[in-house]
């Protein structure tokens, strides 16, 4: 087991440089750059150029990026070209708005789907099932902004319980999560549903049952904990779609997560800030990935097998 | 006879299947009666309605799309079809217990067989969850699978195993009746006549009365103490071992021994049935086998055999033995 998770560790290696060289090459191509973003539309020729002199940007780019990875090597994900702000400081700062709404959308999320996709597996072929399905189908093709800001115009603007927008407390939370929430739910219930129907007309839940064992107790501690390895995959998907910032989500609620920041770095050409973000995004979700790997394990007493030889 | 001779009363009892291409009637009106420490088999191609039966004394058919449309299933005095779901779970496991036909996937893959067993004493004793577990283990010892085995998953164990688990399961609290749903088919050759001879010794020290679903006449003539001969849902002929397998009465019980190879004349052709099992959706009137039958004739379509007793024990159900001096090919050497 160990030996797995360090086998996987040693696999970072060579994903970080694939993501890292894949960013700083797209940016490169990218029409502008950060001098053109950081002076404006009246910067001389030769101010553009200083500024890029001062910054190492009139190098090639591979030369960047080697100047750049002998950073990271040291631990220094550089220096902002925009605002001279450290990056990982800076990433850091935003990084626990991100936890916040990126866990606290998912568990809402996981919360009510595995209670309905259960609910639907069990009433297969009822209306009960075909309208938690619709419902999911809803949740699914709804576009986010969209349900955010009916949310924001229902709770905020007309009974006024809720703030709008901003991050200064809890209430500030409620409405980003649960717009992230009905984003995920769909997914989620519809692979509880799935796992669920799949696992419910198995032998071993006949052979439960043929024990003594209620309808109740036979899908709680028999058909649940089989039907839980795909449930958990999505979860994991989704959990970590949301860990690299919820840019919809963040935009809609004035939410100052990790989303936000990678996207204006990119409108400003800011590759240091964009590459060092999404290479500590990609390692929290490397990490992620493998907590549910091991996950497995102890769902599934075959996969440890497995993990152990 | 007395009720407290009978382990089991099957009493017009009719399965069915309501599925959107038509509804499938499985079984179809049938009596069964085994008797207190007996052991009855039930002998049919697959198709026949013998699991729909088994799963219908467990009171366990798949809803939707079964329905017990009708019958009594009286099971060691309880009426089980009239219980409650809690009553009836009661009764699963302490009264009648089953063995699965495919070991492979009748145990649970992520609980240790040592919990599987135990979860089976829990529901029906109060004992303590490490008494349990204990006896679980006891009850491993007593199928053959050494007791510190408890603690390993299904998947470290191979099919035969696996077969004592579900035995060890069905077991361990001394039910009255044991349902053995085609026990060994899944089974290797040679792990076979093992797993057999265990049931066999735990049923008769365990003094438990079984219904064994088999499509296998050598088993019936080892284990059995009477055999009930099913086709398309119906009980065509029924009667101790030795009635059946030395006076056969039903052209299809014929075919059956007719279509096993005989040791004593390699030579010797096998003569399968013809034809195939009718479609449950659309079953022929009348006898249901007579489509395949080389006796039928034109009255055989029009209505359904009724029962006829040529003992007390024994009963054929066909048309042909209207007339009192009706042979079978069998019976006329």
């Amino acid at each position: 087991m160990i030996r797995y998770i360090l086998k996987r560790l040693l696999m970072l290696i060579p994903v970080m440089i694939g993501v890292s060289l894949f960013i700083f090459i797209i940016m490169d191509f990218a029409p502008g750059d950060a001098a053109m973003t950081a002076l404006g539309d009246n910067a001389t020729e030769q101010q553009l150029f200083e500024y890029r002199q001062e910054r190492g940007l009139n190098d090639p780019v591979f030369v960047r990026y080697a100047r750049y990875m002998l950073g990271i090597v040291r631990g220094d994900l550089g220096t902002s070209y925009i605002t001279n702000r450290n990056v990982l400081q800076t990433y850091l700062q935003k990084l626990p708005y991100t936890l916040e709404l990126a866990f606290s959308g998912t568990l809402l999320a996981v919360f009510f789907s595995i209670i309905l996709g259960v609910i639907a597996a069990l009433r297969r072929g009822t209306i009960i099932d075909s309208s938690v399905m619709i419902l999911a189908l809803i949740g699914l093709s709804m576009p986010l902004f969209w349900l955010g800001l009916l949310l924001i115009i229902c709770f905020s603007l007309n009974l006024g319980l809720l703030p709008p927008g901003g991050a200064e407390g809890i209430e500030y939370l409620v409405l980003p999560a649960v717009t992230l929430a009905v984003a995920k739910m769909a997914l989620l219930t519809r692979t509880t549903r799935s796992s669920m129907l799949e696992v419910i007309n198995e032998d071993y839940i006949r052979t439960a049952r043929a024990k003594g064992v209620s309808k109740k107790d036979a899908v709680r501690k028999h058909a649940l904990r089989n039907a839980l390895i795909p449930i958990i995959t999505a979860i994991g998907i989704e959990l970590g779609s949301s860990l690299g910032g919820s840019v919809i989500v963040e935009t809609v609620f004035a939410w100052p997560g990790v989303g936000r920041l990678i996207v204006d770095s990119i409108g400003k050409r800011d590759t240091p800030m964009v590459t060092g973000c999404l290479i500590l995004t990609t390692m929290i979700v490397a990490m992620l990935l493998l907590i549910v790997d091991i996950i497995y394990a102890y769902v599934d007493p075959r996969i440890k097998g497995q993990y152990s030889k | 006879m007395d009720s407290k001779d009978i382990a089991l009363e099957v009493k017009n009892l009719v399965v069915e299947y309501v599925t959107a291409d038509g509804t499938v009637h499985a079984v179809n009106d049938i009596n069964l009666t085994v008797k207190r420490q007996s052991c009855m088999g039930l002998v049919g191609e697959t198709g026949a309605g013998k699991t729909s039966t088994a799963l219908a004394i467990m009171n366990l058919i798949p809803s939707p799309p079964g329905i017990i449309r009708r019958g009594r299933i009286v099971l060691n005095g309880y009426e089980t079809l009239s219980m409650k779901d809690t009553e009836m779970d009661a009764v699963r496991g302490k009264e009648v217990a089953m063995i699965f036909q495919d070991p492979m996937t009748a145990l649970n893959p992520v609980l240790t067989i040592g919990e599987q067993i135990a979860e089976s004493i829990l529901m029906h004793e109060k004992i303590s969850k490490t008494e349990a577990l204990e006896r679980a283990k006891q009850m491993l010892e007593m199928v053959g699978i050494n007791g510190n085995r408890a603690n390993n998953y299904p998947y470290q164990l191979s099919g035969g195993m696996k077969q004592r688990v579900v035995i060890a399961i069905a077991l361990c609290c001394n039910p009255n009746l044991l349902i053995a749903d085609e026990p060994t088919t899944a089974l290797d050759v040679t792990i076979q006549a093992q797993v057999l001879e265990l049931i066999d010794n735990l049923r008769e020290s365990y003094k438990t009365s079984m219904l064994l679903i088999t499509h296998d006449l050598g088993i019936v003539a080892e284990m059995c103490d009477e055999v009930s001969v099913m086709y398309a849902g119906r009980i065509v002929e029924c009667g101790t071992v030795k009635e059946v397998f030395t006076d056969t009465k039903h052209p299809y019980t014929e075919g059956l021994f007719n279509s096993l190879p005989n040791i004593n004349d390699r030579n010797a052709q096998l003569t399968p049935i013809t034809g195939l099992v009718p479609d449950p959706t659309d079953l022929p009137p009348g006898c249901a086998f007579a489509p395949r039958c080389r006796y039928a004739c034109a009255e055989c379509g029009k209505r359904v055999p009724k029962d006829k007793w040529i003992s007390a024990t024994h009963m054929v159900a066909c048309t042909a033995y209207e007339k009192p001096e009706f042979l079978i090919e069998r019976n006329k050497k």
